[in-house]
């Protein structure tokens, strides 16, 4: 079984970010980590997670605006 | 800074339920009023699926396998010219070819194990997690998952309580993992949002566990258990009429 269209372009956008970014928005997104979470896990400020969540996210946003948003 | 870069600022924990009642009802109240604002967070609730789908996805990866049964005819071919001896190797590549086909297609789906390995390490073995376990924060978490307190606490049967919960990531999808207590023994439920026709399986066993899957069309969920088959079918029946 072959991955659909939209689960290939997630995974490219995905690795276009990067590490710092890729790493908060999998854990926040898909492990279903909170931010204070987050900052305990990868030993940063919560502010710091926030500040490469949210632009993380926007990214996202932009790369995948044509396939899911 | 206007009211529109603090909302954008503080979506991170608004998504992840962190905010406390208070700033969360004043960040609710501005996505009433802001249709920008609201387009982002929904925009960013769509994404976090599309990320938990596809990376969810199993995509088994066959082709070193072709590889070298291609390889294996080939040289059978080349050596034996189709001898007796080059049919019964190809035979037997067919045979194992087969077999691994079978193992894998009637394998238990990949969500029983992650179900069955998070059961065992994060209750069994009780690795360190951050789980909730006073009624305020479980009620919050209940509700992220689309379920009252209630329901929650109401799907184990009498002398069992819900002693803690968390959210996972099972088989790609994210679900709410709760732990019933009843003195002596620990059992597990992961439960998750689903629209799809009322089923229930066999129990299957995963390592020491055993893994009953129920589906009440509102909710699908999974209930890992060291019990015998017939214990894990009765708490799987006992979610299920709940929810």
């Amino acid at each position: 079984m072959s991955p659909s269209r939209e689960s290939v372009e997630v995974r490219q956008a995905l690795e276009r970010l990067g590490s710092d970014q890729r790493n908060v928005l999998l854990l926040a997104a898909v492990e279903g980590y909170t931010c204070r979470e987050i900052s305990e896990i990868l030993g940063v400020a919560m502010g710091t997670v926030m500040s490469r969540l949210s632009p993380a996210r926007e990214a996202m946003r932009e790369l995948l605006s044509e396939v899911m948003l | 800074m206007n009211r529109c870069d603090g909302i954008r600022m503080q979506a991170p924990l608004y998504l992840s339920g962190e905010m406390d009642a208070e700033a969360r009802d004043a960040f609710a109240a501005h996505l009433d009023i802001c249709p920008g604002c609201a387009a982002m967070i929904a925009e960013d609730r769509k994404l976090d699926s599309a990320l938990q789908s596809a990376l969810g996805e199993f995509v088994p990866d066959t082709g070193g396998l072709e590889q070298a049964v291609r390889h294996t005819i080939s040289l059978d071919r080349r050596r034996l010219h189709w001898t007796w001896a080059g049919l019964i190797a190809a035979a037997a590549t067919l045979l194992i070819v087969t077999a691994i086909a079978w193992e894998y297609w009637n394998r238990p789906p990949r969500r029983y194990a992650d179900a069955a390995v998070d059961h065992r390490k994060e209750v069994v073995e009780g690795q360190p997690r951050r789980w909730r376990s006073n009624p305020p924060e479980l009620a919050r978490l209940a509700e992220q998952n689309g379920l009252q307190l209630t329901q929650a606490t109401g799907i184990a049967p009498a002398g069992y309580r819900l002693e803690r919960a968390k959210t996972c990531t099972i088989g790609g999808q994210r679900m709410l993992h709760l732990v019933f207590y009843n003195g002596a023994r620990r059992y597990s439920v992961f439960v998750a949002p689903h629209l799809a026709r009322r089923e229930m399986s066999q129990p299957v066993r995963q390592g020491a566990e055993r893994v009953t899957e129920f589906d009440t069309g509102h909710f699908r969920g999974l209930v890992v258990s060291d019990g015998s088959a017939v214990e894990c079918a009765e708490l799987a029946r006992a979610a299920a009429s709940q929810l």
